[in-house]
């Protein structure tokens, strides 16, 4: 067989495999940051887990294959291998790069939602005796979640 | 239940302003709004200084825990679901200086920004 074609067959299972085996830690340990997102609605987060490797799986496998073309010549096998690990390199970085954006996401998204939670910014400038509310002022109240 | 009173300047048209965007808001504790310098601020605060509220905006919490200036302008958008990552990432050190400074420049001015507001609005 070419030595062309044995490389972009091998570059093609490598690719796959190491996007499977990313897209498969990031849904393993994904998981309990979404379902805190989610203030515990499992289903939830098992439903936006699953749509978040869907996404990171088109992506990937849509660099892959648009960079499979090869475009020197490639004589001997020393050249075939110099030329599968470039673009094993460059596969390996763009999944890492997803890898952090996916983080990211996962952390902004628990960030907001730790917001209902979070204590006052500032410490008061003092105490003062309250007294009841006697002339019923309207108090608005507060939202609540569902 | 947790709450913050607002004791806002009712005679300034701004404030007043500010007061009805802040109820239309979306809120995580309850917020009750009551003229500064007022009986009723009196009559449930005997200890605060009334004149000087006057002058800065104060926050008081249901504990009595009391929020003067910046302090409490950062509280009233700690108040709102849309403001509150805000109102932490101005209390940091780095932005709460600007974000005294800024408040600073609108309470004094807030006569004539009420004008030019209401200029703009007509």
């Amino acid at each position: 067989m070419d030595l062309v074609v044995i490389t972009y067959g091998l570059y093609l299972a490598l690719s796959i495999a190491l996007t499977a085996w990313v897209a498969q830690t990031l849904h393993k340990n994904g998981r309990v940051f979404l379902v805190d997102v989610f203030h515990g609605n499992e289903a939830l987060a098992d439903s936006v887990n699953h749509l978040l490797m869907v996404g990171f799986y088109l992506i990937n496998f849509g660099y892959i294959t648009l960079a499979l073309k090869i475009g020197i010549e490639v004589a001997t096998t020393r050249a075939a291998i110099e030329e599968l690990s470039t673009k094993i390199g460059v596969v390996l970085l763009v999944l890492g790069a997803m890898h952090f954006g996916n983080l990211y996401v996962f952390n902004r998204l628990r960030q907001r939602a730790l917001l209902p939670d979070a204590p006052p910014p500032v410490l008061p400038d003092g105490c003062t005796i309250v007294r009841d509310n006697q002339m019923g002022t309207t108090v608005a109240m507060p939202y609540r979640a569902a | 239940m947790y709450s913050l009173t607002i004791l806002y300047d009712a005679r300034c048209d701004l404030c007043c302003r500010i007061r009805e965007w802040m109820l239309s808001q979306t809120h995580y504790v309850a917020l009750e709004f009551i003229a500064a310098d007022s009986d009723e601020a009196k009559a449930r605060f005997p200890q605060l200084d009334h004149e000087r509220s006057l002058r800065e905006l104060h926050v008081v919490t249901s504990y009595g825990e009391v929020y003067r200036d910046a302090k409490a302008w950062l509280m009233c958008l700690w108040a709102l679901r849309e403001y509150r990552a805000w109102s932490l990432r101005l209390a940091t050190p780095e932005l709460m200086p600007l974000a005294r400074r800024a408040i600073a420049r609108v309470s004094s001015n807030r006569r004539q920004l009420a004008r030019v507001s209401s200029y703009l609005r007509d």
